[in-house]
């Protein structure tokens, strides 16, 4: 005899048992995912983290059946595992548990997308200017500084609003490390809305620097044949002393530290086989899985907290006052040089590597065909990525002591 | 202390740490540039080239960077 067809069409019938609330969200959850999906696809948002996270937001929220104990649930993953014996019986049950538990909840995940992103960074106008390059990037780090007590104010916790407000480094791996070591609870909000953001990021600052900068300003011209060339013994060097010397410093984002700069040695020292390995395999295989276990995380089940809206907001807030402080940085750095440094350069130094160099770079050129500042923004790019590091770091160990 | 307070003593140190990197940059500038002898053979070629460039009146292009950075890297992290 045949079991009643409501057990066998689970995914489909759950939508008829569960609380409508949670039925239409489902849907809904689905059809972003299908969005996002779609928007990877038409490379509209980032593909790369885009097309497996709409991919699996939309199954987990349609695959949906009925657990133990009458619950709903899927056989993605279970991030409330928390003692051993849940972790075991997890691990035995869901598919994307042994990647989760292996690689998400100790900030594996950010380290090894750290050590790709290192062996990505070119640090040769950074070694150039690091006067300048820095001082853009603590610039561009308005918006992780001021949303901390923004969101304080909004009633979430000094660790919570801290997670939130790393958001304005636009660092995926540096946001993931931080609310993972500060605000576990909110680890699957706050990382979601940062990488859909700072896909969002590629589509919304062009307006933000043509609407503040004026187009003589955009266009100005600057030559990458004046960037004296710098050797690898240099970059070598300064990696190895400024890895080991912030890791003295910050011990708790010693594993950050460690792997970006393990990228960049790998790079300066130019073996060939590791570099390969770094960059088509460890970035791309942890950027995949990265953006299928976010997605298999937006469970309906699972994102239940209305606080994501006010996260969603704060992010934003976050993202914007990041790109201001950039872009006032390089207006001062315009007029300091006497007109010589192109003022879009600033919002290169929100960390989002390499997009925010190509974005300002794009702009740049549709302003003046012949300017080519690329190399010049990779600079700020590289020490936003330091600066935002330091802050991480800075947070992590400072606000457990307050 | 007071949430405005933390956030003005992160940005602080944040920027000293930042100055701090940059001292070291600067140092390590400093150190690998005294060291550079015309007679180095690594350098043999910078040299030549930097000699036919004095002879031509024109800069020695250096393109690497910008060849390196629009070779088209996908990607956002």
């Amino acid at each position: 005899m045949l079991p009643p067809i409501v057990n066998i069409f689970q995914g489909l019938f759950t939508f008829f048992t569960m609380e409508p609330l949670m039925a239409i969200l489902r849907l809904t959850l689905i059809l972003l995912g299908i969005l996002l999906l779609y928007l990877g696809y038409r490379n509209v948002l980032e593909p790369l983290i885009m097309v497996p996270m709409g991919l699996s937001m939309a199954v987990v929220n349609a695959a949906i059946m009925l657990m133990a104990a009458q619950k709903y649930g899927t056989l993605f993953l279970d991030p409330f595992a928390g003692s051993v014996t849940e972790v075991v019986g997890a691990l035995q049950i869901y598919f994307l548990q042994p990647i989760y538990t292996l690689a998400f909840t100790n900030g594996l995940i950010a380290c090894l997308v750290f050590a790709g992103i290192g062996v990505l960074t070119d640090l040769d106008f950074f070694i150039v200017r690091p006067g300048l390059s820095m001082l853009l990037a603590i610039a561009a780090e308005l918006g992780t500084i001021a949303t901390l007590p923004i969101a304080y104010f909004l009633g979430f916790s000094l660790q919570e609003s801290a997670s939130i407000a790393i958001v304005g480094g636009a660092d995926g791996p540096m946001v993931l490390f931080t609310t993972l070591m500060l605000a576990r609870n909110l680890f699957v909000p706050i990382t979601i809305v940062a990488y859909v953001y700072l896909s969002i990021t590629y589509a919304v600052y062009p307006y933000l620097m043509k609407a503040l900068i004026p187009r003589h300003m955009r266009a100005t011209f600057m030559d990458p044949r004046e960037i004296p060339s710098v050797s690898s013994r240099d970059k070598f060097a300064f990696s190895v002393v400024a890895c080991i010397l912030l890791s003295l410093l910050f011990p708790v984002a010693a594993p950050l530290f460690v792997s970006f700069f393990l990228g960049v040695i790998v790079k300066e020292a130019k073996i060939a086989r590791y570099q390969k390995f770094f960059d088509e395999v460890l970035l791309t295989g942890s950027t995949l899985f990265l953006g299928f276990v976010l997605g298999a995380l937006l469970s309906v089940n699972v994102i239940l907290d209305m606080r994501i809206f006010l996260i969603l907001i704060l992010g934003m807030v976050a993202l914007l006052l990041s790109g201001l402080g950039g872009l006032a940085a390089g207006v001062a750095a315009y007029y300091l040089s006497h007109k010589k440094i192109n003022p879009l350069i600033g919002i290169a130094a929100v960390s989002c590597v390499p997009t925010t160099a190509k974005v300002a770079q794009k702009v740049a050129q549709e302003a003046n065909p012949e300017t080519i500042i690329l190399p010049f923004a990779m600079g700020p790019n590289v020490a936003g990525v330091i600066t935002t590091a330091i802050i991480c770091a800075i947070y992590v160990t400072l606000l457990p002591l307050l | 202390m007071d949430i405005l307070q933390i956030a003005a003593t992160v940005y602080l140190i944040a920027l000293i740490i930042s100055l701090l990197v940059v001292v070291i940059v600067v140092v390590i500038r400093t150190l690998t540039s005294e060291k550079k002898q015309p007679s180095d053979e690594h350098d043999i070629e910078v040299v030549i080239a930097a000699s036919l460039a004095a002879y031509t009146s024109e800069k020695k292009p250096s393109l690497s960077v910008k060849e390196r950075t629009t070779e088209g890297e996908v990607g956002f992290w």
